[in-house]
């Protein structure tokens, strides 16, 4: 595995070591385009020399909003590649919410996918002290912005990128190589329980270290395709997705949007998923509507398939032996319902499925188990890079949250408090000072 | 950028014409003329010869009496397919979709005018065929992206709700790529959300492609927000013409409308 400890680094390696190799793909007008590693870095590099060009450097904090497009990845790199810090919004916040953010966080320069999110953006125009202007990717309904100076393309600033990166050939590399681990790469807004979102300071070494341990403990191949369908603002997506993705040069895929998403995984059929609890119980409640719904004969054929393998994963969690029969009938099952279940829920070549951010329930995770989908659980919170526990294939059950990936270290203390060490604890939350338990190494979960 | 205009170019001249039914005058010397990149609105009460009037612009009737030219030459003998080819599309009253076929192929056959190879290669498609037939569906997906239908397209047409239903037909009639496009009430029978989504998808038409639009519609309120000219047809007379304001405030519109108080 890779020695690079900055994310601009692994970038350039990526580059150096696997330039045909897919990076990240993405459905538009029907179609999955596919931009190589030296492609996608080349997008990165233009967009970082055009802010460069504008005065973007160390410090400084870009915004990412909207959904998972490969112009979104490349902004937020270009910044991080400069020594900036990314700051992925969700991207159906309240105007109100983002202005907090965008405040909070001193963001000088927005990336917003389409109209509505420039929209939103420029109802808080007067608002925001700190930016300087905005990037779009979409250019439908933005012929009226034309005239804007704040307000440019994403084709205007990699063409200054070009340009500026012709007369300053190795300013990228320059810039990459002066980043350091301890600087931050990422701020991710946390709401917490009460009070405004906190802005959570992820290092590169944050960001790298915690997505190495998930690698020696996971089977992540260079081959490998992930799908990009989670919030760009959630943790688990800077982690299992781009970081993992920079780290084992395995590809990133962003569907059309939200209406076609499922249909675009199933298309896909990525290697391996983190997912919410909420998308799984949706996918269940789905199928039971579809089998409720089914003639006689298919109800009886997947009730009685999903009893046998239900029965079996049960036996195999209490310990007890597994009759010949029942494994018979599993095998029948395979062909009759998992396999297809499967295949139609995007599982089809799925090496592991991990449900994070909250529990799941014990029927729910059996189901799926039962189906024959590797379902495991991740305990992680975004203070410590979205990862603290990991369950092993063997050790797959949804009554814990598995064991403390090597390396990372948990205690209770005698208030019940869970206190974690790692190389993920995060530096800080931006402005509030005395929140950061960074200094003892470790950090206490307020809630879980 | 084509932001909608009022003044320069006219894009389709309708001078004088008439259309009989026996002794039913539907339009009678009726003249207007649509500015280029405009949405003109025809409006009037039940019967007052808009949708005949659209239908000699189409080329479904022929007038009487009169003559339209669109972009400099008389088209008033051509006919409707002809017309197509010239850039003159159109969206019915009740929609006439493809219902076993999805969205996509209907879009897919509004590119038919455009598409050069005959049956023959068609059936062989290979080469130049094929390379036709990747190029029209690039066409077809900027539309389905325009239009929003990206999760539908390969839902067969007749089992989508009424509303998504007419924007498959706008789509259908954008595949064609027209430079005129006439909307035979979009709206009707569609609740307040649909409308809302069909007018700012009509604005979309007119101020990103740059389609000039002549549309019939009912929803006065939508009407008055989205056009740039209306004409005001009452049994089968033009009584007025003019901008949103000056057509509301004209007094023989009130009458046809309210009626007059004696």
């Amino acid at each position: 595995m890779t020695n690079a400890d900055t994310l601009g680094a692994l970038l350039l390696e990526n580059e150096r070591t696997r330039p045909t190799k897919p990076a990240i793909r993405e459905k538009d007008l029907g179609i999955w385009r596919t931009y190589d590693w030296a492609e996608y870095t080349q997008n990165v590099r233009d967009f970082a020399m055009g802010l460069a060009k504008r005065g973007f450097g160390a410090g400084d904090k870009l915004c990412v909003a909207g959904n998972n497009r490969p112009r979104l990845y490349w902004a937020e790199l270009a910044a991080i590649s400069l020594g900036g810090t990314a700051v992925p919004v969700y991207q159906d916040a309240i105007a109100t919410e983002l202005q907090y953010v965008l405040n909070n966080a001193d963001v000088k320069v927005i990336v917003a996918e389409d109209q509505e999110q420039v929209d939103k953006v420029l109802s808080l125009r007067d608002g925001l002290t700190g930016l300087e202007y905005l990037v779009y990717d979409d250019s439908r309904g933005m012929a009226e912005l034309e005239d804007d100076a704040a307000v440019l393309s994403f084709e205007e600033v990699q063409a200054d990128g070009v340009e500026y990166g012709r007369a300053n050939p190795t300013a990228f590399a320059d810039a990459v190589a002066k980043v350091k681990s301890t600087d931050i790469a990422l701020m991710a807004y946390t709401s917490g329980t009460t009070g405004n979102p906190k802005g959570v300071m992820l290092s590169h070494g944050n960001m790298v270290r915690t997505c190495r341990t998930f690698l020696e403990n996971e089977d992540v191949r260079e081959s490998d395709d992930l799908f990009s369908y989670l919030p760009l603002a959630w943790v688990g997506e800077a982690i299992y997705s781009t970081t993992v993705s920079l780290m084992s040069g395995c590809s990133c895929n962003c569907p059309e949007g939200p209406e076609t998403f499922r249909r675009d995984g199933r298309e896909l059929g990525a290697t391996g998923f983190v997912a919410a609890p909420r998308s799984l119980e949706m996918v269940l409640s789905e199928i039971q509507v579809k089998a409720n719904d089914a003639s006689g004969i298919k109800r009886w054929v997947f009730n009685t398939f999903r009893d046998v393998a239900v029965d079996i994963e049960n036996r195999k969690a209490e310990g007890l032996p597994i009759s010949l029969g029942a494994k018979l009938k599993r095998a029948i099952g395979e062909i009759l319902v998992y396999g297809p279940i499967r295949d139609q829920y995007a599982f089809r070549r799925a090496r592991w499925v991990y449900v994070g951010g909250a529990p799941l329930g014990p029927d729910s995770f059996r189901f799926f188990r039962a189906m024959g989908i590797n379902l495991k659980q991740v305990y992680g919170s975004t203070e410590v890079s979205g990862l603290v526990t990991l369950q092993s294939d063997e050790m797959a059950s949804p009554d814990h949250v598995g064991k403390p990936c090597p390396g990372i270290e948990v205690r209770i203390d005698d208030n019940g408090e869970v206190l974690i060490k790692s190389e993920g604890v995060f530096q800080g939350s931006l402005k509030m000072a005395g929140s950061a338990l960074a200094t003892l190494g470790s950090w206490k979960a307020p809630d879980s | 950028m084509p932001a909608a205009s009022t003044a320069g170019e006219v894009t389709l001249s309708v001078s004088g014409v008439s259309k009989y039914f026996g002794g039913v005058r539907a339009v009678d010397n009726v003249s207007v003329d649509i500015p280029k990149g405009s949405i003109f609105s025809i409006i009037g009460p039940n019967g007052a010869g808009k949708t005949s009037l659209v239908n000699m612009i189409s080329g479904f009737y022929t007038p009487n009496t009169g003559s339209i030219i669109f972009q400099g030459k008389d088209i008033t003998a051509l006919r409707p397919n002809e017309r197509a080819e010239r850039g003159i599309a159109r969206t019915f009253q009740n929609i006439a979709l493809f219902a076993g076929m999805n969205v996509l192929e209907n879009l897919m056959l509004g590119r038919h005018i455009h598409m050069k190879s005959n049956l023959l290669k068609a059936c062989l498609y290979w080469g130049p065929n094929q390379r036709e037939e990747v190029r029209h569906r690039a066409r077809c997906e900027e539309i389905i992206d325009f239009l929003k239908l990206n999760d539908l397209r390969k839902q067969s047409t007749g089992a989508l709700a009424y509303g998504f239903q007419k924007r498959v037909e706008l789509g259908r009639a954008l595949a064609l790529e027209p430079d005129l496009l006439l909307l035979d009430e979009p709206m009707a029978g569609m609740n307040s959300e649909e409308k809302e989504d069909m007018a700012r998808y009509i604005l979309d038409v007119n101020e990103e492609l740059g389609t000039t639009i002549i549309l019939i519609e009912h929803d006065m309120g939508v009407v008055m927000d989205i056009s740039t000219r209306i004409a005001v047809l009452d049994q089968g007379t033009k009584i007025a013409e003019g901008t949103p304001a000056e057509v509301q405030a004209d007094p023989a519109v009130i009458a046809a409308y309210l009626g007059t108080s004696h």
